[in-house]
């Protein structure tokens, strides 16, 4: 029956009208677990008007490994190769928390050179990191040109970090007390080399990228996180910063060497996926600051020990400590029970990417579905740690 | 530096010569709710009964000298005779913090819901549910976040036992659980 012959009876013309009047039913869509730009198994339920998302539900879990059972029925040097898997993109964040709060339980005090040696390395792991965040926000906007240009200057770093703990990615390098080797031949140098010509990289990464008009349109005013928002959501790191939280545990909760070391935190008010990019874009400048002056520091400590004395078998008095450091992500924290045994008797994982990603239905809300994309790159999410 | 330690019974006298008190102002406020703390420059460790938990975090979330409006974690944890729960509230700025412990009986754990104090803890109060069966009375959508709808047990409880792969041989080592 055609559309003429459906208007010609009275019955029937009643009938098409109703088939063609414009009627409107929320949608919902599935989007993950697999899915290219959730940056792993993460699924979103998305109940759609059109192209306004109603409500966002992130289902998560896909990933999760019961890492902190594991970790309970290790002893406490077993458990470092584990803490690099939590937040597999910066291994050596997670390391440094956990031997802190081992260090911080046994009342060991770590030599000075490897104080520096370890910011150094956390420093370098969040330029790596944030590289990564870039490249990847970058391929999930559509801008693939900025991908390779930023895994080409992770690969440098890579290689120092391979050439030094023999790993390229999950580094098992801190230990209870120290460290498990010294830099090798050559770091200082090469490390020297490629903070001094990095600049001009980043500048490049400008150019591209942060002032054209494609990005800025696809990420200014998008995805708003008001600021009491985030501090109900306990949202830490460059997220918070983002929303024009002034929090750095690195300058309001210092730790390691990090007050003798200068550098700014940058804030920024806009509380959208733009200002989120900003931040993450200075913090890499200001870890290479950081980076270059813990080298100056390390040129005139030549010879000094790397580890401290610390007993072979690894027994903490009973007690509990609630360690956190700025990783990449924000605010890592590792707490410990200890019932005086070689084993904690619980150990959690205070995981950063876990909290902010459940700020994102916050953020997706009233948006496009298209902004999803951009909201969830800005988030900088880590699935592995996010389910752990 | 040691940690303040809620296992072992605190705290007067034993640990440090002369104890810190509580600061006026939450001493008055949160009055009987607490059961033990202690105090180490500006960090404070309470255990607090678990029907005040919220209470608790509301008076330090709304405090005027120094709110503590960071809810860093939340975590259960299997004592052996008992179950907890442990909060670590900070100020937003700076290493102020309040470390506060509920003791929950193993037959029947639940307390109060915090996340109408701190909407941050749902997804971590979801997590202690499933790992630790503890019940958080009135919180809005006590699904299973990490673990599978139908999964059996609290696999983060010491007395967890393992369950058998379908397909292969029992494992000797799941004995020792």
């Amino acid at each position: 029956m055609d559309r003429q012959e459906c208007l010609s009876t009275p019955a029937a013309s009643e009938e098409g009208m109703e088939a063609t009047a414009f009627t409107t039913e929320e949608l919902v869509i599935n989007m993950g677990p697999q899915h290219p730009s959730t940056h792993g198994v993460l699924r979103l339920v998305l109940t759609l008007d059109g192209e306004l998302v109603v409500e966002c539900v992130p289902h998560i879990g896909y990933l999760h490994s019961s890492l902190e059972k594991i970790c309970e029925r290790r002893t406490y040097v077993q458990i470092v190769p584990f803490t690099d898997r939590f937040d597999y993109l910066a291994a050596l964040a997670n390391n440094f928390c956990y031997v802190r709060a081992v260090e911080k339980l046994m009342g060991v005090e770590v030599p000075r050179r490897c104080e520096y040696l370890r910011v150094l390395l956390a420093e370098l792991q969040r330029i790596v990191s944030h590289l990564v965040w870039l490249g990847t926000f970058g391929l999930d906007l559509g801008a693939i040109t900025l991908f390779l240009w930023c895994f080409r200057e992770r690969e440098v770093l890579l290689d120092l970090f391979e050439a030094t703990t023999g790993q390229r990615l999950l580094y098992n390098y801190m230990r209870i007390g120290g460290l498990r080797n010294d830099l090798p031949p050559g770091f200082i140098e090469k490390a020297r080399e490629f903070l001094g010509y990095f600049p001009d990289r980043l500048a490049e990464y400008d150019q591209l990228f942060t002032n054209n008009r494609i990005f800025r349109a696809r990420v200014d005013g998008v995805g708003f996180l008001p600021r009491k928002r985030a501090i109900e959501y306990a949202i830490t790191g460059p997220m918070a910063r983002g929303s024009g939280i002034d929090v750095d545990l690195r300058k309001t909760d210092p730790y390691s060497v990090y007050p003798e070391l200068e550098f700014e935190v940058p804030v920024f008010e806009a509380e959208d996926c733009l200002a989120r990019y900003m931040v993450r874009m200075e913090e890499i400048r200001q870890s290479r600051k950081l980076a270059l002056q813990c080298l100056d520091a390390l040129d005139k400590m030549a010879g000094e020990p790397y580890q401290a004395k610390v007993p072979k078998t690894i027994k903490p008095p009973a007690g509990e400590v609630y360690e956190r450091t700025e990783s990449p992500r924000g605010e890592l924290g590792c707490y410990l029970l200890s019932d005086g045994s070689d084993t904690p008797a619980r150990f959690h994982w205070r995981a950063p990417s876990f909290a902010n990603l459940q700020a994102l239905p916050i953020m997706a809300r009233g948006g496009l579905v298209a902004d999803i994309v951009a909201v969830l790159g800005s988030i900088d999410i880590v699935l592995g740690d996010v389910d752990r | 530096m040691r940690e303040s330690n809620a296992d072992e019974k605190p705290v007067e006298g034993e640990e440090t010569p002369a104890p810190e008190p509580l600061p006026e102002d939450l001493a008055a406020a949160l009055g009987d709710s607490v059961l033990e703390f202690s105090v180490s420059g500006a960090r404070i460790s309470l255990t607090v009964k678990p029907e005040a938990v919220a209470d608790v975090c509301r008076i330090l979330r709304d405090r005027e000298a120094g709110p503590y409006l960071h809810l860093a974690s939340l975590l259960g944890v299997d004592y052996g005779d008992d179950l907890g729960v442990v909060y670590h509230l900070y100020e937003l700025r700076g290493p102020a913090r309040v470390a506060i412990h509920v003791r929950l009986p193993r037959a029947k754990p639940s307390l109060p819901s915090i996340v109408g104090v701190f909407p941050a803890a749902d997804w971590k109060e979801r997590e202690a549910t499933e790992m630790f069966g503890i019940a958080f009375d009135g919180h809005p959508d006590p699904r299973n976040l990490l673990l599978p709808e139908d999964w059996e047990g609290h696999p983060l409880r010491k007395d967890y036992v393992y369950p058998d792969h379908p397909f292969l041989a029992p494992d000797p080592r799941h004995e020792l659980a």
